[in-house]
């Protein structure tokens, strides 16, 4: 069996409900670029304040089995991270300081 | 608190109205009840009772629903009207911390079931260990029994035996073992065992079997059995205590609880607390057929009147992806699924 996570959310007072599954829909497309196996199976349910998101979490499958992809996800995550600063930085945005190495 | 007056006792019953039975009350068990039920059990002689949310420490969120009140607020309740009892209370490790169990310390517990899926009890070891050392009566909790093979269960009691669990417990949390099941598991764990190590049985009537089960588990080496009076708990409920306590008079059990106050029990106080019948119906019966965790109960009948599919369809269907506690939210998750194939098939 992959994966699943499922993902709930209580929200102060009526849910705008479009708007909340536009940012949903989009936030799993941005996770996608670098997680391919992560899919929204079923949601976004809502009941009263009460938001359930139901999601799978597959991996990629070339180091772990494709069922791990809770592992996968937090490798793949730090890699998109780390190019996300690779990006600012050839841009020019960020600038990081060397850090003092500690023998 | 008597944990020493324990050891007197032939077979150790204990209560679980009002942990396995906040489940069958969607955790809505007020304080005053709390204080009416625990007050009767100590006068019925019941040595140990269970009182926390369903889900036990740390069961309060959203995967699991809310109680009306803290677990403190119930034992500062609880515990000043106990004479004899002693309170315990349920830790799934990861749901509930070692910190809320020093916690439960504090309040007046003295006696803890660490509960782990039945394959996984090497989630267990610090929790026993942190029980033992608040000089708690420690118990392994092998939930969902019946998805291990007995081998596999002896295996994971010895582990949880030597973290330092006192007692290990085989969980039928589905109802869906059979006596012959229970008297090959417990009779291997008692040949495994160290002779002081205790094996309790936790049944659910799902299968109309508790009892019946409770007795095969005394018969291999148990000692200790968890029931509720009127069978408050989850699924078609634990095994009637009651029931228990005169089967077990008949035959010579030594259980030391008072038979007709807890009949009386049963009748004037816990019957009447009941939101819906707790029996074998067709809803419970699934859960023992399908070997489902009692705890599925509301849920499905709720999600499946939400979204028109009976609810032993959802049922059946949880049980055979082996779903376990703690997946309460693949149970809608299910339903969703299951509805919209219905929908495309219709199409």
């Amino acid at each position: 069996m992959i994966m699943r996570n499922t993902i709930y959310c209580l929200v102060d007072g009526e849910p705008d409900q479009d708007k909340i599954t536009a940012s949903i829909l989009d936030m799993i497309k941005q996770v996608q670029l670098y997680v391919p196996g992560y899919k929204l199976v079923n949601g976004p349910v809502y009941e009263g304040n009460k938001i359930g998101v139901f999601m799978e979490v597959a991996g990629l499958g070339d180091y772990l089995p494709t069922y791990a992809g809770n592992l996968d996800i937090m490798t793949a995550a730090a890699c998109r991270t780390a190019e996300m600063y690779a990006e600012a930085i050839s841009l020019g945005k960020v600038e990081l300081k060397a850090v003092e190495v500690v023998a | 608190m008597s944990l020493e007056s324990l050891k007197q006792r032939k077979i150790i019953v204990h209560d679980m109205c009002l942990r396995d039975g906040m489940h069958a009350k969607k955790e809505q068990i007020s304080v005053e009840q709390m204080v009416t039920v625990a007050k009767a059990l100590d006068d019925a002689k019941v040595p140990m009772i269970q009182v926390a949310h369903g889900a036990g420490l740390g069961g309060n969120s959203l995967q699991h629903g809310f109680a009306l009140h803290s677990n403190e607020e119930y034992w500062d309740a609880v515990a000043p009207v106990l004479t004899d009892t002693v309170m315990s209370v349920l830790l799934i490790p990861g749901l509930g911390t070692m910190n809320e169990l020093r916690t439960a310390y504090e309040h007046g517990v003295r006696s803890v079931h660490v509960a782990t899926h039945s394959t996984e009890a090497d989630t267990s070891p610090q929790h026993i260990a942190c029980g033992r050392e608040l000089g708690m009566d420690t118990s392994g909790f092998l939930m969902m029994a019946h998805l291990n093979t007995p081998e596999g269960l002896v295996s994971e009691a010895l582990k949880m035996e030597s973290y330092g669990a006192q007692t290990v417990y085989i969980t039928d949390s589905a109802g869906y073992m059979l006596p012959g099941d229970v008297t090959k598991v417990v009779r291997m764990m008692r040949d495994a065992f160290k002779p002081e190590t205790e094996i309790g049985f936790h049944g659910h009537h799902n299968l109309g079997m508790g009892v019946a089960n409770s007795i095969a588990a005394i018969e291999a080496g148990a000692t200790r059995i968890d029931a509720s009076v009127g069978g408050l708990g989850a699924g078609a409920g634990n095994t009637p205590l009651e029931v228990f306590v005169a089967v077990a008079e008949r035959m010579g059990i030594d259980t030391g609880c008072d038979l007709f106050k807890l009949m009386d029990m049963a009748e004037d106080i816990i019957f009447p607390m009941m939101d819906h019948i707790v029996r074998v119906d067709r809803s419970s019966l699934t859960l023992g057929y399908a070997g489902v965790y009692s705890t599925f109960l509301l849920h499905a009948n709720r999600l499946g009147e939400k979204y028109g599919i009976a609810p032993r369809d959802i049922l059946v269907e949880l049980g055979r992806k082996k779903m376990i506690g703690g997946q309460e939210d693949m149970i809608e998750d299910t339903a969703l699924t299951m509805l919209r194939e219905r929908q495309a098939a219709a199409s």
